[in-house]
């Protein structure tokens, strides 16, 4: 093995240092065999997924998200009056009844409208309000056809509005059409008394210019980015299916821990009532597991040590959801020691790691409440993706007095574990408006997933915490 | 492709294969030939350092960069062999020493200098396992004794014990004249 022929001056060098000289020696014929590497490389852990994956994903869906509402919502033109003709129609408006039925104390104006309508200053809101209640627009007019024929038809309700006095250009959006001479009447009634509230008349505008209303709702729906942070608690059980006529499984294993979320939430309401939400949620924290195993002691499977005593040994595995780690206790019985009867061993191999998580879920919203005040509860799926870390282990042994164990060796661990996982979602939020922009929110959640290992076991795991985080309106 | 030590670390801990084999090919030999002293044969090197890498690869975070890169792997490799000679089911623990052998009073000095180097080389790898295993820790690898009852599981006197047998049995293996301490 060694080469006799390596140079030797021993004025200059000590054994050592020739010896240490003959290693770092390229020279020399002793060489590992080009088959090593190959060996080295197909035990190494799999080279993982570049880590920007998850984020361009993460990012891409935001940005297609953000994309995707802002042309929804510029393709969506206001709901502006839109003259068919350049030219403002010159129509006369008949003068303006009384409606005692609606409007007992309105004045009459009793005076010919002669104004053209393109001269009303604001055609998008005819009707100015300030007050809270339901607008009843009626109308008592004579289409062109009909004009002819006889005198005007009865008042129909042509529209009514839902107003709040954060609301009152929404007042325009339901617009009047008018292809001929009409008589318009407004009132505002209150739910509150039931009874027709007065107006005066000046604040009742009508626009007699012809419009169409191209589309309608699109100012309900709105996008909004929300920050949060979330304490919340994982628990992690699993086991192998128990044996036939009961008994405890032959592994098992519980963990829980806390972590202290934090992330971003990309919600588009667009009606009254329903939203669907995404988003990204990292944390990170560390897993306790704790897993049993029982294991068959057999006296005819000791070996012998070498100081005479005979010796079992056990290898412990740990698999997924909680790293690959094989661990080894080896227990002693002294060679003047009787060998316990044939029985159960059971051990206990309590491990830690660090956990990272990143979530991205996908939720729709049913919302309740008016005013400042919002209840809303949302449910869906969400993918997470755990990566698990630097394993460390602990064993403790159930086992008859004779038998000693001793320390437990780890024999090989994986650098790290990564899992990627569905779950499902449900979480109840509610929310204060502190303006029409800004938002804070709290919202309970609970998430449950079911991983399966292998074909015989599954992982449950469940999560529940308490979200906090402050919303901002971008349109 | 080559890379400095900075580099190649960081690019072995993304699991860069390719950052891993060019860490293989740049301390492969020294380390080898490292677990050559220690092995019953090349076979056996080749398994030290095969799992050496393994631990190598999985460690490698806990390289500060604080001292040479080879230095660190030195140690991470002498480390991982020992840990196999004392997995092996062979693996004799080294006999404590006997009264008469007074092993407190057993010289430190390596007094190896004046043996010629090539019938050192041959004659070593002649020695029992754990002669053999004390005499390269304490000669060339220059632990102390106490890092030796350490990384072994023995005594301090076990391993100057150990030690003073190794050399008295290269000194019969290389007529070699007792010297006087």
């Amino acid at each position: 093995m060694y080469d006799p022929l390596l140079p030797y001056n021993p004025q200059e060098l000590s054994p050592a240092d020739q010896i240490r000289q003959w290693e770092e020696d390229p020279l020399a014929p002793e060489q590992p065999s080009t088959a090593l590497w190959d060996r080295i490389a197909a035990d190494l852990p799999a080279q993982p997924r570049r880590r920007v994956a998850a984020w361009w994903w993460a990012g891409t869906s935001l940005l297609l998200v953000l994309l995707g509402g802002a042309y929804w919502q510029w393709s969506t033109p206001p709901t502006k009056p839109e003259q068919l003709n350049p030219q403002p129609q010159t129509t006369q408006l008949s003068p303006i009844a009384q409606a005692p039925e609606l409007c007992p104390d309105n004045e009459p104006t009793n005076t010919p409208h002669t104004e053209p309508a393109h001269q009303f200053p604001e055609p998008i809101s005819p009707l100015k309000v300030n007050s809270t209640g339901v607008v009843v627009v009626v109308d008592e007019g004579v289409p062109p056809a009909a004009a002819k024929t006889g005198p005007s038809s009865s008042a129909q309700v042509l529209d009514t509005f839902q107003l709040r006095t954060t609301e009152v250009e929404a007042a325009g959006v339901g617009l009047l059409r008018a292809d001929g001479p009409v008589r318009l009447m407004g009132g505002l009634v209150s739910p509150l008394v039931a009874a027709p509230l007065r107006i005066p008349h000046a604040n009742l505008n009508f626009d007699q210019v012809p419009v169409v209303q191209k589309k309608e709702g699109s100012r309900k729906a709105s996008l909004s980015l929300a920050v949060f942070v979330a304490p919340a608690t994982n628990e992690y059980s699993w086991q192998t299916p128990i044996p036939p006529g009961g008994g405890i499984p032959l592994r098992s294993s519980q963990s829980s821990d806390w972590s202290l979320e934090h992330g971003l939430r990309l919600r588009y309401q667009w009606h009254e009532h329903w939203s669907v939400s995404t988003g990204i949620a990292l944390y990170k924290g560390r897993l306790n597991s704790v897993q049993r195993f029982r294991r068959a002691y057999d006296p005819t499977q000791e070996q012998a040590g070498s100081n005479g005593e005979n010796i079992s040994t056990y290898a412990l595995g740990i698999t997924n959801p909680y790293g690959d780690a094989e661990v080894e206790v080896a227990l002693s019985r002294g060679s003047a020691e009787p060998a316990p009867t044939p029985s159960f061993l059971f051990f206990t191999l309590a491990s830690q790691q660090e956990l990272r998580s990143i979530q991205l879920p996908l939720q729709i919203g049913y919302h309740l409440g008016t005013g400042r005040w919002n209840v809303s509860l949302h449910t869906g799926p969400s993918w997470q993706s755990q990566r698990l870390q630097n394993l460390r282990t602990r064993v403790q042994v159930a086992a008859p007095r004779t038998l000693r164990p001793g320390p437990a060796r780890i024999l090989h661990t994986n650098s790290e574990t990564n899992l990627h996982f569905f779950n499902w979602s449900a979480a109840l939020e509610m929310s204060y408006s502190l303006n029409q922009r800004w938002q804070l929110y709290t919202q309970a959640f609970g998430q449950s997933s079911i991983t399966p290992i292998n074909p015989l076991s599954q992982t449950h795991s469940q999560r529940y915490g308490c979200q906090m985080g402050i919303s901002m309106k971008l349109f | 492709m080559q890379y400095d030590d900075q580099h190649i670390v960081a690019a072995c801990l993304r699991q860069d294969r390719a950052a891993q084999h060019s860490l293989y090919q740049q301390f492969k030999t020294p380390l080898y030939r490292l677990c050559l002293r220690y092995a019953r044969d090349t076979q056996e090197a080749e398994d030290f350092l095969h799992e050496s890498f393994l631990v190598i690869f999985r460690d490698l975070a806990q390289y500060k960069g604080h001292g040479a890169l080879g230095g660190w792997l030195r140690r991470v490799t002498l480390n991982v062999s020992l840990q196999q000679l004392r997995r092996r089911p062979d693996w004799q623990l080294l006999d404590e020493p006997s009264l008469a052998e007074r092993p407190d009073e057993l010289p430190d000095e390596d007094d190896t200098y004046h043996i010629p180097m090539p019938q050192l080389l041959a004659a070593i790898k002649e020695l029992p396992h754990g002669y053999r295993t004390v005499f390269n820790l304490y000669v060339i690898d220059e632990f102390s004794h106490q890092d030796i009852a350490l990384a072994l599981g023995i005594s301090v006197g076990a391993s100057k014990s150990q030690l003073h047998k190794a050399k008295a049995l290269l000194r019969r293996k290389l007529r070699i004249p007792q010297t006087t301490s």
